[in-house]
């Protein structure tokens, strides 16, 4: 098999030789574990081991990140689906809400002109009428028509609070002149139902709209006195960082846990309440709540079951004002926005008609446009200046709301009131608008926040 | 040709050097090349093909090698000169020369491998594994291949790294790299490519391990020599072993009986370069004392390649060109099988531009009887 020149010479029968390649194969063998067990060596044969090592870990490794990118693109993209399907089923139910608004302030309305007739001939009935029990049963009348009419008129309140129409007037309330006077109006209510209704002093101001604290309070005061029975109600105020927390205490029946959210919903009471002058209706702490979100106030509620409650609303504190209880702010509230001229701009048409829907609703002159350009060409033509502008942050071709207010402002002055918008809900943008002292409101807008800071910034142009 | 691309391909024939590069240069021109790489046989005059090639390509980055034989547009060829160029529309590319390959510390083979990155990230680019490969072309006959690459890729990693070892026909005596307008012996060429385009690199074989094995009991691993298996003299017994006799021990024989060492799980070849009048048998890459050699198990060559472009045309498209480190003992056995022609036609139809290698680079290593490149597809990048 083997030419003579091969050395392979050896006799394969003989076992002495085989015995002796045996051996020796063992001991390379041995030394080669031995080597593979040492730190490897700079020697070709370790590094061509130790580069096919590393090459495996780094496609396990490859293998492994591109199936975590894949999985990570499919959660984002039913993600997207997701959130895709809650904005559709959102904007649904804005619109149906919105729809439930209307109807409900049409009907409202429709409702007091035939309300308003019966009373008249209710009047006249009464005329025309003689008998003590006959009078009697008409004062009943009467009394149903007057329930009848504070039922709609708080219905109305709700439908224009949910449209957004509410007129809202920021200024500094002096909480402790407020809380007197509402405890002065309450108090014989309060006394004939067996309570004592005490104000604890304060000096403190609030930054909010007076008449609409106002209502908040009186509806909890109210509340307090209808659902205790005995004992008292006790109103204070305390600090809490940099807002007040007023504070309305009852000794009453207490609301259980699972309770505490259902209570502000619209004709919603509590089922073992004593209803005292059987004029509640449940609709004071879907008002509240209203209201808390219109003015950013926070409601908030501690109870103990049979022990009482505490409803405690807090407004951001304002330093003292100038005119501690001001007089009634000198324009009409609505005054502010009606009839004013706002340009908006807004590279999305979908948000234009949106914002042009609600602000033309409270009566303002508007124009819409995708840029600041087409904005300026838009007023030129109609010869218009803007009241105000409403700009989003994020326009087309990368350009900011910011720099192209600028731009703006270089045409219509340094002093024209506006409002930034955007969708993006970043806390770092939210602190850089804070920081340029700029309003700013996140999409999507509710028009109850829209409103207030539109007349904010109207009023204060006006004054300032 | 097509010209809807910034990706050029072609050879040319001739025997001159002069006319061979203006050759190629008329069909790799185009205005903004990034990068030309260049395969020629070894049978050219190497410093007038330097000079024509300067004269041709002027300050455009080429980089080159000699071969032992050239992969061109029209499949495997001998005595000619193939390549390819990349426009900057396509590429980004740089390149560097790393002298002294066989006595290469690791700490320069490093440093070297950081301001070739740092190149790329002066021209725009960082060196993303998604989106840039790196090109080694490598004195054949330097025995270090595994210390440079050891060197060179621990910076790099996992930036797909593919290359090739220079070849001389089978002469086995001077390879040459070509960089700078000249070409250099024990030196290497690392160039990165940052393309748009979408690739991937690969490595072929198609060989299993059966149940024969040996064991070097004897070696010179500096000179990747085995002397001993078995603890008898390597050549008759690697003879004997695979059922020849001792005088048909050739190259061809070589690439039809391949050992394989079992490395992680997968076989790798271990090539055999020659017999030795000592009855010793060089080795293609490096070997050790006690190591394990399993006896290769063919399987279909031509079969496993036409899968192999299947396949990565399936991922990749259409490939707009492969650039392919092709091992000489796959040609050789093609050869001795007679399905050379066929296995070329392959590599046309994928318009593959490569060489017949001494030793193929993958990632960090270095291996033999392979097919290893880099398949560039006509999509673009996600990102792009």
């Amino acid at each position: 098999m083997s030419s003579a020149a091969g050395p392979r010479g050896c006799n394969a029968s003989d076992p002495d030789d085989e015995l002796m390649k045996l051996r020796k194969i063992n001991r390379v063998l041995m030394d080669r574990v031995e080597r593979d067990m040492d730190a490897q060596g700079a020697d070709g044969y370790s590094l061509f081991r130790t580069a096919i090592t590393l090459e495996t870990r780094v496609s396990e490794r490859t293998a492994e990140l591109t199936r975590l990118t894949r999985q990570l693109m499919l959660e984002v993209s039913q993600r997207r689906l997701a959130e895709k399907a809650l904005l559709t089923a959102k904007a649904e139910a804005e619109q149906a809400n919105l729809g439930k608004t209307r109807f409900l302030a049409a009907a409202t309305h429709d409702l007091f002109q035939p309300l308003n007739a019966a009373r008249l001939f209710l009047g006249a009935l009464a005329e025309e009428t003689a008998g003590e029990r006959a009078r009697e049963l008409l004062g009943r009348v009467d009394a149903a028509l007057d329930s009848i009419d504070e039922l709609l008129g708080t219905l109305l309140d709700i439908s224009r609070l949910d449209a957004g129409v509410w007129p809202v007037t920021l200024t500094n309330v002096a909480v402790g002149g407020m809380l007197v006077r509402l405890a002065d109006e309450y108090r014989p209510q309060a006394r004939a139902a067996g309570l004592d209704l005490r104000v604890v002093p304060c000096s403190a101001n609030v930054s909010t709209d007076r008449h609409l604290l106002e209502r908040v309070l009186r509806n909890l005061i109210s509340n307090a006195i209808r659902y205790t029975a005995e004992g008292r109600v006790l109103i204070g105020c305390r600090h809490r960082g940099e807002r007040l927390s007023i504070e309305v205490w009852d000794s009453g029946i207490g609301i259980p846990e699972e309770k505490r959210s259902e209570i502000f919903e619209e004709f919603h009471r509590l089922g073992n309440a004593p209803r005292r002058d059987g004029k509640g209706l449940g609709l004071g702490l879907a008002i509240v709540d209203r209201i808390a979100r219109l003015l950013d106030l926070r409601v908030e509620l501690t109870s103990a079951v049979g022990r009482g409650s505490c409803f405690a609303v807090s407004a951001p504190c304002s330093p003292a004002a100038e005119t501690a209880e001001a007089p009634e702010p000198a324009a009409a509230p609505t005054s502010a926005i009606d009839g004013r001229c706002v340009l908006v701009i807004d590279n999305d048409a979908a948000a234009l008609d949106a914002m042009r829907a609600v602000l033309e609703s409270w009566g303002c002159r508007l124009v819409t446009a995708a840029s600041v350009t087409e904005g300026l060409k838009h007023l030129s033509v109609l010869g218009m200046a803007p009241a105000c502008v409403m700009i989003d942050y994020h326009l087309d071709g990368g350009a900011l709301g910011t720099d192209e207010l600028a731009v703006l402002r270089c045409h219509f002055g340094d002093r024209l009131p506006a409002l930034v918008v955007s969708a993006d809900h970043s806390a770092e943008l939210r602190a850089q608008m804070k920081r340029i002292g700029q309003a700013f409101l996140t999409k999507p807008i509710s028009p109850p926040r829209l409103r207030a800071m539109m007349s904010y910034l109207l009023g204060r142009s006006a004054t300032g | 040709m097509e010209r809807t691309n910034g990706i050029r391909r072609g050879f040319s024939m001739a025997r001159s050097a002069d006319v061979a590069a203006r050759e190629l240069h008329q069909l790799l021109h185009q205005p903004a090349a990034a990068l030309v790489a260049f395969f020629c046989s070894p049978l050219f005059d190497l410093d007038a093909l330097a000079s024509a090639i300067v004269r041709e390509f002027g300050d455009t980055i080429v980089v080159g090698c000699t071969t032992a034989g050239e992969i061109t547009p029209l499949g495997y060829s001998e005595g000619s000169i193939s390549g390819f160029s990349l426009s900057s529309a396509e590429c980004c590319a740089v390149a560097r020369l790393i002298p002294d390959i066989s006595s290469l510390k690791i700490p320069a083979g490093a440093a070297a491998t950081e301001a070739l990155i740092a190149a790329l990230a002066e021209r725009g680019g960082a060196a993303d594994p998604s989106d840039t490969f790196a090109l080694l072309l490598i004195d054949g006959m330097c025995t270090t291949e595994e210390l440079v690459l050891s060197a060179l890729y621990r910076r790099l990693a996992p930036v797909p790294l593919i290359g090739g070892s220079a070849g001389d026909d089978m002469r086995l005596e001077h390879t040459h790299v070509y960089f700078g307008g000249r070409f250099h012996r024990d030196a290497a060429i690392l160039s990165l490519v940052k393309t748009r385009r979408r690739f991937g690199a690969f490595r072929l074989q198609h060989f299993t391990g059966s149940d024969i094995r040996m064991v070097v009991t004897g070696a010179d691993p500096r000179q990747r020599v085995v002397t001993e298996i078995n603890a008898v003299p390597a050549g008759p017994e690697y003879a004997r072993i695979v059922g020849l006799s001792y005088d048909a021990l050739t190259p061809m024989m070589f690439a039809e009986h391949p050992v394989m060492v079992r490395v992680g799980g997968d076989y790798y070849v271990r090539s055999i370069q020659k017999l030795n009048p000592d009855h010793s048998l060089t080795f293609f890459c490096a070997i050790d004392e006690g190591v394990v050699l399993t006896l290769g198990r063919h399987e279909n060559m031509i079969e496993n390649l036409g899968k192999f472009f299947a396949d990565m045309r399936q991922e990749l498209g259409e490939p707009l060109l492969v650039i392919g480190f092709d091992c000489i003992l796959r040609s050789l056995e093609a050869e001795t099988r007679q399905v050379k022609h066929i296995a070329g036609r392959i590599l046309a139809e994928n318009n593959v531009i490569g060489f017949s290698t001494y030793g193929e680079q993958f990632a960090g290593m270095h291996v033999n009887h392979t097919f290893t490149g880099v398949f560039i597809g006509a999509g673009f990048n996600a990102g792009d």
